[in-house]
């Protein structure tokens, strides 16, 4: 091929880094010079080969790992399904109870079931309510007819162990003082940090 | 730097979350896609790309919004491909040898043992021989036209992002396309 001065002009040409006047002049003579318009046409394939190169996604994994590591409270993508998983639990839930409300079938079941807890309900506190009664009489008995001091403590002591000898009163009771010694034994005064860095606070002030 | 750069960069520097995550999957493609060809090895691209951003969010609140944000990304990561190149000089696929006092440098070309990225894409001839063609460039050039063509960096973007005189870069960029050209001509020949 014929080579010609002016095609090392034809890369600033098409880097478009010549002024409007060279310009001009460059594409009057690409149009008379056979050399520098076969340049001009290899250089354009060079052009677009390097334009449409192949690119690669390096994936979703490195965007994890890149925000995992300048986010420290970046919650994992496990975490966030398992929030999902909890709002989709309650919403299935609501609809349970819109269904039981709303729907005829459903709706029966649940006044039934409902007029069964209201009866319950109301027994139980029927029967506090005897349970008090019968101790308060006994007790206005007992200081009304002795004269001794322990012979009026007896009848108090009765009136104590009266509801004691209901199996169900003395399961919540001991219910009850089991979990008050739970929750004394887990606000004690305790050393160590915890995993998480913060300090336990001792409620009890101990 | 466009508009949805500067609103991103805004909300990263809030603390929102979204944004990050959109600042990186919107430019981890090009980054990895220049380290890559770069580097030529698919764990090391991966650990450069990650580094890059880890390096360009601790210093974003110092980026100067004048600046456009693609340059100042990409001197990031040639910086650090540089450095990892530095590190492999052993292994290193060319050496360049600038005579004192002169542009002109000389190449000399050495077998990489390392994977190439066609290895991970496609068989398609004509994708192949278009990766052959910048695989063949000596990696001085072809961070250049890389950045220049790829990522349409300006000649004095890319003198910034590789600390180089504004001259030494055209010379790299003309010289490495004129390279280019000649393995075409022999390609069609």
């Amino acid at each position: 091929m014929i080579y010609c001065p002016e095609s090392k002009r034809v890369q600033d040409y098409l880097d478009d880094e010549l002024v409007p006047d060279e310009r001009q002049a460059f594409e009057s003579h690409l149009a008379g010079c056979a050399a520098c318009a076969g340049e001009l046409a290899v250089y354009r394939r060079v052009f677009y080969e390097l334009e449409t190169l192949p690119t690669w996604d390096p994936g979703p994994a490195l965007t994890e790992r890149v925000l995992a590591e300048v986010m420290p409270a970046h919650t994992g993508r496990w975490v966030r399904a398992l929030g999902w998983a909890y709002a989709a639990s309650i919403g299935a839930s609501l609809l349970a109870i819109a269904g039981a409300i709303l729907l005829p079938g459903p709706r029966q079941w649940t006044g039934g079931l409902a007029a069964d807890a209201t009866r319950s309900v109301v027994n139980s506190l029927l029967f506090v309510l005897n349970s008090c009664n019968a101790a308060a009489l006994r007790l206005v008995d007992s200081f009304s007819a002795s004269g001794t001091r322990m012979a009026r403590i007896a009848p108090v002591l009765r009136a104590v162990a009266s509801p004691l000898s209901q199996p169900v009163v003395v399961f919540t009771l001991v219910a009850a003082v089991l979990f008050c010694a739970a929750v004394i034994w887990w606000m004690r005064p305790r050393e160590s940090r915890s995993i998480r860095g913060t300090n336990h606070v001792g409620v009890l002030g101990f | 730097m466009s508009g949805e750069d500067a609103d991103l960069i805004r909300r990263c520097l809030a603390g929102d979350q979204r944004a990050c995550r959109d600042l990186v999957q919107r430019y981890q493609r090009p980054v990895f896609s220049v380290l890559m060809r770069v580097i030529r090895r698919v764990e090391d691209a991966e650990d450069l790309t990650q580094e890059t951003f880890v390096r360009m969010f601790r210093a974003l609140d110092r980026y100067d919004p004048e600046r456009p944000f693609t340059a100042w990304l990409f001197t990031i990561a040639t910086r650090l491909a540089i450095d990892q190149l530095r590190r492999r000089r052993v292994q290193t696929v060319s050496l360049n040898i600038a005579e004192p006092g002169s542009t002109e440098e000389r190449t000399i070309d050495v077998e990489d043992p390392g994977p190439l990225p066609d290895e991970i894409t496609s068989n398609a001839e004509e994708e192949k021989q278009s990766q052959d063609l910048i695989d063949s460039l000596p990696e001085h050039y072809r961070i250049v036209v890389l950045l220049r063509h790829q990522q349409d960096l300006s000649y004095e973007e890319i003198a910034e992002a590789l600390n180089l005189p504004l001259g030494t870069v055209k010379a790299r960029i003309h010289r490495a396309r004129a390279l280019l050209k000649s393995r075409i001509e022999g390609r069609s020949s």
